[in-house]
């Protein structure tokens, strides 16, 4: 049996999961296939015979219409993506549209595919949206490890760093004062008398006042010293680079101003004061347990100092 | 050939300026006709330098009186900027090569546009008629110019290096043009016969 395909090519077009629509050189529509007719909700009948500018708008804009003229005199393929192109036809359903030229006969017909990209762009929404909550995941996650971070390596009461972090700033430090040839200045501060006033004042007004002493000798201090809390009412300080001549007086003076202040705390006037000692490598040790020692003993001399200055009468 | 092809890359960026509703230069410093072996050394140079080894492609087949391939060769992972800036989107720093299929679509027009305006152009300048479909875009992991360049040693590549400036945004690619000597021939002798009287 022979088959006239030409017969058949209609019904054929029928079965096609894309939209066809053919138009003739004058841009009239000539065919509108079954799915056209879901993706517009316009019949074939309402279409057939009609402008495809008249029932498509968004083909009336100067790009396609010259894309269609292009197609029809050189035959030069046209493509229109949905995601550069949202509304061809109109809100409901993002196509791509590929237009080719078909000649039959003497006629030059344009063969229009409207290709339903509604899933894909579903897809993509959704990936996004689980993109967007991992995003937001590994943002709690690094906030986490911030929290962990921080009570790994700062103190929980004042907020500057602990000894494990003044420990990694002591070799970070010390390392590039030998490389450099630099000086590092360590200072050993401590509470005068803490313990009188956690006992006049109770714990809860002495680890205020702690806290106060933290931010303090903070705010004295340049950008890259680390101000840590060495123990119960003692802190330690770590100030790289410091230049010669390094005048300790100076800055034992500036922090001095409040060495014996009064503190205005829950109420309570209390007088602070401070003991403080500092060492320099590499004049006073080459390695921190000595700058330390070194320190810590020129911080008892100034301690011994300020009461035999409170004894008599100084 | 470097001003026919000018001509026709300036008519892409207009037509792409227009469609995405961004300011858009495309430039094409050079064209270079090369034999087959010294145009894959020129295209491998290119892959390692630029697309530092994976490439998007956009490659149309032409026939009839010409005969060749055209392909439009970007470096994959900088797409995504690429199609964000297209799409009018917020570009979201992503360098994977990984794309979706409204990513390839898009490709898909854009080299549709570029490559119909190259042999476009081309083909109504000389008078030969060509026949095409539409792009075939891929991605090529390990780009090679084995990959995109015929071996048959009658065959030529004429190379374009061509940069896209969207509103201050430099994206470097390259055209490849890979067709047979005598569709050249046919194309020189054609524009000697029309520009040869000047």
């Amino acid at each position: 049996m022979d088959i006239e395909i030409d017969d058949y090519l209609p019904e054929i077009l029928n079965f096609i999961s894309e939209g066809i629509v053919i138009l003739d050189s004058n841009l009239t529509i000539a065919y509108w296939n079954p799915l056209m007719e879901k993706l517009t909700r316009y019949s074939q009948k309402q279409v057939l015979d009609r402008n495809i500018g008249e029932v498509i708008p968004a083909l009336k804009q100067n790009t396609f219409h010259q894309a269609m003229t292009r197609v029809c005199v050189s035959g030069m393929p046209a493509f229109f993506s949905a995601g550069i192109h949202r509304r061809i036809l109109g809100d409901h359903h993002p196509v791509n549209l590929k237009m080719n030229r078909i000649l039959h006969r003497k006629d030059k017909l344009i063969l229009m595919e409207f290709i339903d990209m509604t899933n894909q762009f579903l897809q993509i929404d959704q990936l996004r949206a689980s993109v967007r909550r991992q995003a937001e995941l590994n943002n709690r996650l690094k906030q986490k490890e911030q929290v962990i971070e921080k009570l790994a390596y700062y103190d929980q009461l004042t907020g500057v760093a602990n000894r494990a972090l003044f420990d990694k700033y002591a070799d970070l430090y010390l390392n590039r004062a030998v490389e450099t040839g630099s000086m590092l200045g360590l200072m050993f501060v401590d509470v005068n008398e803490f313990k009188q006033i956690n006992d006049t004042y109770g714990h809860n007004t002495g680890d205020k006042v702690m806290t106060r002493v933290a931010g303090m000798l903070t705010e004295s201090m340049r950008k890259d010293d680390v101000v840590c809390r060495y123990g119960g009412d003692e802190f330690l300080v770590l100030m790289p680079d410091v230049t010669e001549p390094f005048d300790d007086q100076n800055m034992i003076r500036r922090i001095g101003k409040n060495k014996k202040k009064p503190l205005i705390q829950d109420g309570f006037e209390i007088i602070l004061s401070l003991s403080i000692g500092v060492s320099l490598f590499p004049r006073d040790g080459r390695t921190i347990d000595q700058l330390v020692a070194k320190a810590d003993e020129r911080m008892y001399l100034d301690k011994h100092q300020s009461r035999t200055d409170a004894d008599f009468g100084g | 050939m470097k001003e026919l092809f000018n001509v026709g890359v300036g008519k892409a960026a207009s037509t792409l300026s227009e469609i995405i509703d961004k300011k858009i230069n495309l430039d094409v410093p050079d064209v270079r006709i090369m034999n087959m072996v010294r145009g894959k050394q020129e295209l491998d140079v290119f892959l390692r330098q630029v697309t530092e080894g994976a490439a998007m492609v956009s490659s149309i087949s032409f026939n009839r009186q010409l005969e060749g391939t055209v392909s439009l060769i970007f470096p994959a992972e900088k797409m995504h900027q690429f199609i964000d800036l297209c799409l009018n989107e917020e570009y979201s720093e992503n360098n994977s090569l990984e794309f979706s299929d409204v990513d390839f679509d898009t490709i898909k027009e854009i080299g549709n546009i570029i490559l119909n305006a190259i042999i476009g152009e081309l083909s109504n300048t000389v008078h030969i008629p060509v026949e095409y479909t539409l792009p075939e875009v891929s991605v090529l992991q390990s780009a090679r110019a084995d990959l995109l360049v015929s071996d048959a040693s009658y065959h030529l590549v004429l190379m374009m290096y061509i940069t896209f400036n969207i509103e201050g945004t430099m994206i470097d690619g390259a055209i490849v043009i890979n067709m047979t000597l005598r569709s050249l021939d046919e194309i020189l002798e054609n524009i000697d016969k029309i520009y040869g009287g000047e």
